[in-house]
């Protein structure tokens, strides 16, 4: 099955992103009213797995070859991407804890965020990065 | 550490695969991969397994070296007749 076309997929991403960056922002200011966001960041992540078609979390017999390395790369850069974003709430962390208290809804905030990344990263590189598939006539004419 | 870049492949799908009137469809199907996978390989967007190179080769009843080379092919109406058009030939100036 084919991905989405690409215009389609980076408008799920930034949604996905956007609903992401607010979950976690909800809970940290405004503590267990986050849950309201959870519905529809869950329904954006949805989304975002469904224009990859899962591409990003099947397993290698699901998949061939071009798409078992498509996915590989994906993660590399979700990886290196969650790992930058992990570090940068660490430091702000280490900083903050000098001049203020760490309170619960700092540490929820933190890790929705990082939650909330990690489950969809890897779609969201392959939705914003993958190439639009060509025009096959082919497929029509053979159908 | 030097970047590394891959040889360009160069292949024949596209021409073999309109000889034989088979669809991207019907080449993936036979060979087990996803139809955009045959497009991003006549397009030369990605460099096929060695297993997938063979399977390929196979489907079409031909040696993997007639289907997939590191040079670029000689067109095949040149193979086949030769020589071709002589230089500066164009495509307009045939009978009006």
């Amino acid at each position: 099955m084919s991905l989405a076309p690409r215009s389609a997929r980076r408008r799920t991403v930034v949604a996905w992103a956007v609903l992401t960056v607010a979950l976690a922002l909800t809970f940290l200011l405004a503590g267990t009213w986050g849950a309201a966001v959870l519905p529809l960041w869950a329904g954006s992540l949805w989304a975002l797995r469904r224009v990859v078609r899962s591409q990003a979390d099947l397993p290698d017999d699901r998949l061939d070859e071009r798409q078992v390395a498509e996915r590989d790369r994906t993660y590399l850069y979700a990886y290196q991407g969650l790992a930058t974003v992990a570090l940068v709430v660490l430091f702000a962390f280490a900083i903050a804890a000098d001049r203020t208290t760490i309170t619960y809804d700092h540490l929820s905030g933190a890790m929705w965020l990082v939650l909330g990344l990690s489950l969809g990263l890897p779609s969201a590189v392959l939705a914003w990065t993958a190439p639009d598939a060509a025009v096959d006539d082919d497929v029509v004419a053979g159908a | 550490m030097p970047k590394r870049t891959a040889p360009d492949l160069h292949n024949r799908l596209a021409v073999l695969r309109a000889e034989r009137g088979w669809s991207r469809q019907d080449l993936a199907d036979a060979v087990g991969v996803n139809p955009q996978t045959i497009g991003y390989l006549e397009r030369g967007d990605y460099n096929p397994s060695l297993v997938l190179a063979l399977q390929i080769a196979g489907r079409f009843g031909l040696p993997v070296e007639a289907v997939f080379s590191l040079e670029p092919f000689r067109p095949l109406s040149e193979q086949v007749y030769g020589g071709g058009a002589s230089p500066g030939a164009g495509l307009s100036g045939g009978p009006g």
